[in-house]
Formats: structure tokens, sequence, C-alpha cells
């Protein structure tokens, strides 16, 4: 086939974005919660502004005083902070940008607000009218959307301000109202209020522990404060580097003691804290994965096994530019493909080796191994682990080196395993340690051996 | 749930607090009657030997499409005590008569009283789910539980866990995080308000996890009864009505309400219904002085001559329309 020469362009082939794109299509890829949290790095972010603004240093509990509050309810969500508002100036020129703009000023160091696009994404998700006030030191406006009217003008892509009356307060309060019905759904559950809370409390936890307070719905979000097991026998590993910019540091260990006997039925709640913690800038984006994407099943790794549940380790990563850092626009994903994550990966999975190596080991007398683990004391994972160390774990003694064991397998009715496990003192045994229990019981009886 | 059966124990109908929580639901029933015509729905409950509510749901509601759910081996006795024809006795666990149900039969709008006398547990939990995910919208549901902290703490002497840690593994975020104001364990008196709202906020995450629409709209899980009991064991009777978005209005004007209370998370009719058992001398005294307000019901009952403590005597002035009277008849 003949080339056919490029000259000057009869036409050109649209490319300009529609307003839809963006009302329906990108708020797609976001969970309801995640809009939410992108509304909270926002405040965050204000705070820090204001304290680079001001001066302040940014060590120890350097956020306190600095806070957000959320109203979750089936006919609005308000969310206000005093964490300094958005200037006019920022406002007019990029807040409400679709896209942080290349000149946008670097005016906040560790930021966790970088695309651009939270704010609006939160609304667009949520509802179709929000009110956005903002009182900036000795200024106050007013941006009002109404998502309907805004959608008719495909042109007209700005948002009108309007003046308010500034008073004393100094901070943001975005007004959402007239939710979608499947929004409106969520809110009245009291489930997702609660979860709420909880997903904050766990992605916020080195934010919260810095001295920022969230509340929702009234409740104070509660400080979790991550701790690793360490004692005479155990200490968790931390790992210190520096990569293009990034500062990482990973530390891994013993979360709590491992269990000796798998319950049948692993619920989340029992489980979810364990795995590997990604953390971008303080923010947790990664929660007790358990995936690939962090180690487990990770290019031939092991898969995550219930042997596991008490390990947890993290991976910090630190840097003035959050564009340097593995996540994706949504805060909840990491980007894989990102060498700079790859290669703490590798490290990752060292530290992770050695700990289910041990758990292998601990088989041979796991009663000893527990508490040895039981034993030892907790430091925290964001203030008392700073110094670079090697991974400590209990040494396992065979109890009984050199027995052999066969295991005994039975099924027997759900119901029958229940009143026996209610009739041992605990309704909650396992099927494993009924089993292990009666079959003792009737050697002691039987047999007059312990 | 295990061991002798309760019936072998208890005579449901002769239970004072029990009698007054069942009155106070079929009350709440009525209200619905108007406009919901429950009349026309399947009455679904755990009738045991006594049948108690089934009478009253055919009494008082008219309702004559009726299941008792009664395992295998106490089925016959079942049948031969109940008290209409209309009452089919369902075979089996509840689960597996659940399980069994057609499409056809999850077409018919149900009032579920599901009161077990044992713990909430998983088999409980899977059964409340499986009803809020299949009823027609329009349906009732109540499930009575144990609420006596003890049942829900597995283990031994000091080993045994909180109480608090077996809710939050049966229902996870249904329980608020500050529930136990940072102790380790909520106390005996705390329980079972923690149990009676975390089950009802379970039964709003069911029904709005499960995705269910009507006109594309979200079904939705209204709480109306949050009630406490104890007549021997401290039981929790929770309960509400899935609806369509449409039926919300109608939900409005039957309790005078607007949407926004409705989602509040708290129920209705809520009550602490620990009353102490009184005399026949005592009702009949205490009757002549009302109806009346608190205030005068406490300077009036000290010249009657009964001899109540203050709080007992406002919670029979609160109840006493609903206060049974038991007496042996020779038959």
């Amino acid at each position: 086939m003949a080339e056919t020469e490029i000259g000057v362009p009869q036409q050109r082939a649209h490319g300009s974005p529609t307003k839809d794109f963006f009302v329906r299509m990108i708020t797609r890829d976001i969970t309801l919660a995640d809009c939410i949290l992108d509304l909270l790095d926002n405040a965050i972010d204000g705070a820090r502004r204001t304290l680079k603004r001001t001066g302040g240093h940014a060590k120890g509990r350097f956020l306190e005083g600095f806070g957000a509050s959320l109203n979750v309810a089936s006919d609005a969500f308000v969310v206000s902070d005093n964490c300094g508002g958005i200037s006019l100036n920022d406002a007019v020129e990029y807040a409400f940008h679709f896209g942080r703009r290349k000149d946008a000023p670097h005016d906040v160091d560790h930021s966790i607000g970088l695309y651009g696009i939270g704010m609006k994404r939160a609304i667009f998700k949520i509802g179709r009218k929000a009110r956005i006030e903002s009182r900036p030191p000795a200024e106050a406006f007013v941006v009002n959307v109404d998502v309907d009217q805004w959608e008719r003008n495909e042109t007209d892509w700005d948002f009108d301000l309007g003046s308010l009356e500034a008073n004393a307060e100094v901070g943001t309060r975005i007004v959402i109202e007239d939710l979608y019905p499947q929004i409106a759904s969520t809110f009245a559950d009291p489930t997702f209020v609660n979860e709420l809370i909880r997903t904050i409390a766990r992605d916020y936890a080195f934010v919260i522990g810095k001295g920022f307070s969230v509340s929702v719905n009234g409740t104070d979000v509660p400080n979790y404060e991550y701790r690793l097991k360490e004692g005479e026998d155990i200490e968790p590993a931390v790992v210190e580097y520096d990569d293009d910019g990034v500062h990482v540091r990973i530390v891994a260990g013993l979360m709590k003691e491992l269990d000796s006997d798998i319950p049948d039925e692993l619920r989340l709640a029992e489980t979810e804290p364990y795995g590997w913690y990604v953390v971008c800038n303080d923010r947790v984006v990664l929660a007790g994965d358990k995936s690939d994407l962090t180690v487990w099943g990770n290019q031939g790794f092991r898969v995550w096994h219930p042997q596991y549940n008490g390990f947890a380790g993290f991976v910090f990563f630190e840097s003035e530019d959050p564009k340097k850092l593995p996540w994706t626009t949504t805060k909840r994903e990491v980007d894989a493909s990102e060498p700079l994550y790859l290669r703490a990966i590798v490290k990752m999975k060292e530290l992770t080796g050695q700990f289910t190596a041990y758990t292998n080991q601990r088989k041979a007398n796991p009663e000893g191994a527990k508490q040895v683990e039981a034993a030892a004391a907790s430091v925290s994972v964001s203030t008392g682990l700073a110094t670079p160390k090697a991974m400590k774990l209990p040494k396992v003694a065979d109890k009984e080196a050199g027995t052999d064991y066969v295991t005994v397998a039975y099924p027997r009715p759900k119901q029958h395993v229940k009143e026996v496990a209610e009739a041992l003192g605990n309704f909650n045994m396992s099927a494993r340690e009924v089993g292990i229990r009666t079959f003792e019981y009737y050697r002691s009886m039987e047999l007059g051996k312990s | 749930m295990s061991g002798t059966p309760s019936f072998h124990r208890v005579d449901y109908s002769i239970r004072t607090n029990k009698h007054i929580e069942r009155r106070l639901v079929f009350d709440q029933l009525k209200r619905l009657d108007a406009e919901f015509s429950l009349s026309k729905y399947r009455y679904l409950g755990l009738g045991s030997m006594w049948f108690v509510d089934f009478v009253l749901a055919h009494r008082l509601i008219g309702m004559a499409n009726m299941w008792s759910i009664e395992r295998e081996e106490e089925a016959d006795r079942a049948e031969f005590n109940k008290p209409y024809d209309c009452i089919e006795i369902k075979r089996g666990a509840v689960s597996s008569v659940l399980a069994g149900m057609s499409k056809d039969d999850w077409s018919v709008p149900s009032i579920a009283w599901l009161d077990y006398d044992g713990r909430f547990d998983d088999d409980v939990r899977e059964d409340c789910e499986q009803f809020l995910r299949n009823a027609a919208v329009g349906s009732i549901f109540l499930v009575s539980v144990n609420a006596h902290r003890n049942s829900y703490r597995p283990g031994v002497g000091a080993d045994r866990e909180p109480s608090i840690k077996t809710l939050r593994s049966m229902l996870g975020d249904a329980v608020h995080p500050g529930s136990a104001q940072g102790k380790q364990d909520v106390s005996l008196q705390e329980f079972p308000a923690l149990l009676g709202k975390s089950l009802l906020n379970y039964m709003s995450g069911v029904v709005r996890g499960s995705g269910r629409e009507t006109d594309q709209m979200p079904d939705r899980f209204v709480p109306l009864f949050d009630l406490y009991h104890e007549d021997n064991a401290p039981m929790v009777t929770v309960g509400g009505i899935v609806v369509s978005w449409k039926q919300l209005s109608t939900l409005e004007k039957i309790f005078a309400t607007n949407a926004t209370h409705l989602f509040s998370g708290d129920a209705i009719e809520r009550y602490v219904l620990d009353l102490i058992p009184i005399t026949m001398k005592e009702k009949l005294a205490l009757d002549r002085l009302l109806p009346c307000d608190a205030a005068a019901f406490a300077q009036k009952i000290a010249s009657s001559g009964v001899r109540l403590i203050e709080e007992q005597a406002d919670k029979y002035r609160r109840l006493y329309t609903r206060f049974p009277v038991f007496a042996e008849t020779m038959v």
C-alpha cells in the first residue's frame, strides 16, 4: 500500500472532553467511601499548607488543633474543617480546575491531594447540588454548584463565586444535597457510617496519630495505633533507604500472637488487620493486603495462608512531591508497574519469607511458641521503630522430637459439634479443637493417660 | 438451638412481659394494616405448641395464610396443637424451610417473627439474611433472641472472651465502633441495648447490601421494633419493614413523621419491658387511678395504699392497657 504523504491537515479530529465524562464516568472508578476520603485529604493538605505558611514545624503531633467533621445523612452530606480554607486566588485559578494545572503553586510539602479532581469527583458522585463555603484568613466566598444546570452548557466549564461575610472561622465547609437515591440509601444505613469510621481510623491512623482529629456524625474517629511485638526473643525488622526522591521505610513483624488453632470459619474482622500496608505520605493506600498487589502470590511468591494471621508489614513511601509516590488517583491502589514500588516489593518479600519460614518451624511446638509470642510487649509502628534492624523471631524447640503423628479426620453433623463445643465451654470452638479435646478426654477417661 | 425445647420448660402464654411485647408489636401491625392490607400477607413464625402469636395475627389482623416452622421431631405434636386449619406446619429447620421457598412463595409479602429462645448466632443471622434478601417489599421481619451478655462470651472462667468481640465477629460494622467506650467490653446492663441496635443496623445493611430494587430505586429497611423484655431470661425483639421507595411516603403518613426520622437509626417502637408481677388486688387498685399523667399518678398512688416503687408503678401506668391477667380455670 502506498504511503500517503501527510501535509497540512484539512480537518481535525475533535478531542475536547464532555461534561458527562466527568459527571458519570470518572465517578464510576472510585467507591463512595474513597470519594469522601478525597475530601478529607484536602482538609489535611489545608492543615499542612497553613503550617507551612505560618512557619510551623512538622514533628510529633504537629497537626494538633486541626480537624474535620463529617455529617452523613439520607438528605445531605456535609464536611467541614478548620484547616485554613481555599484562598480566593486558588479558587479562581486552581481549585475548580479539572486536573491539576502545571503552574499550580507547590505550597504544601508531603501533600496527599495531587490530581486536582477529588472535590469535583466527590460532588458528582454524591449529589446534584453543592455549596462550597471557604473562609481563608480575612476572606470568605461561596461557590454554588448546580450539576444539572452546569451540564447544560458544554462550553462553559466555570463555576460562579459569590461573596460571603467573613467571620472568625477559618476553614472550608462543603454541603452536598439532592443526593442520588442509591447514595441516600447508603447514607441512611448505619453499617455504612460505622464502616466509614473504621476505614478512616485505619487509613488515617498515621495522620490522626499526629494530632489531626476527625469526627463522623458526632463520633470521634479513634486513634488506631499500629503496634508490633517487640521483646527479648521477638523484634520487627526495620529497613530504610532513599530511592529516586522518595524515602522508603519498611517495618514488618508480629502484630499478634499466631493462632495454634485456626478457626473453621475465618471472619473478616478477625483477619483484616494482618498482611501488608502500603502508606504514601501518611495515607494508607492498601491495608492488610493479602494479594499479589503486595507480595502474596506475586511472581511465584507464596500466597497468603491463615497460618500467617498475626503478621503485619508496613511500607512507607514519603516524598515532598506526591507525583513520585506509587499510588493511583483513587489512592486505593498502588501502581504495581512503578519501578520504585517493584524495588520495595523485593525487600518486602525478603522480610515476609523470614516470617513464613518461622510459621512452619513453630508447628513443632505451637503452644510453646504462642507463649513466647504472647509474652512480648509491643512497640508503635509510627513512633517506636526508627533504627534499621533485622527481624528476630523465637527459636522453637521441638517438644516431642521423634514422635510420629497421624491426622484424625471425620465428618459429624454441624449441630452435634456445636453442642459438644458448648458443653466444653466455648461455643466458638473450632471443630478441630472439639476433635482434639474429645480425643484427649477419651484417652484420659478410658485409658487413664494424659 | 440445642438442648431441651423451651416449650418443655415454659408456657409461652403466661409470661407477663412477653405478653406485653406481643401486644405492642400487634398494636403497631394494626396501624400498618390500614395501609398495607396485612390480612393478605403470610404469617411466618415458630408457633411451637402454643401458637400465641398466630392466634393474635388471626384474630387481630385476620391473617389466614400462616406457616409455622417446627423441627421434624416435634412437628406431629405441633400439627395436633395448631389452633386453626389455616396454619400449615412446615417441617425442618428455619434455614431449610426458607431455602425451599419458591419464587411464588417469596412473592407473597410476609410478616415473619422468628421468635428464638437462644442467642443470636451464625445460623440465626443466616435466617435473617435469607428473609431480608428475598421477602417481597412491604414484608415485616422480627427476630427475638436471648440478650444475656454471658451467652455471648465464649470460653471458661477468666479466659472468657468479651461479648463485644462475639458481636463484632458476627455483625461486623453493624456494631458501632465506639460501643465499648474504650473499655474491654460493655456491661451486663448495656449489652441488650447494644445487641438490639446492632441487629437493627445489620438488617439495614443486609437490605441495602443485597442491591434489591423496585422500579430501579433501592428498597429500604425501616426499623420498627426495638424491644427488651425480661421474664426469666433477658430477651430482645427487633425488626422492621422492607419498603420500596414509593411505600416510604405511606410509612411517613402512618407514623406521622418524615423519612429523615424513619432513617435516624432508632426504631419507631422502643420499650424496656421488665415489669414485676403484681397482684390482682394491686392491679385493680392501680386501674382505678388511670388514665392520668405521670405526675398525677405519682400523687394518687401515694394515697392509694399500693406499695410499689415509683419506677415500676409508672411502667405499669404506661402499659396498663396491655397488661395481662392470668387466671386458673377448671377445664
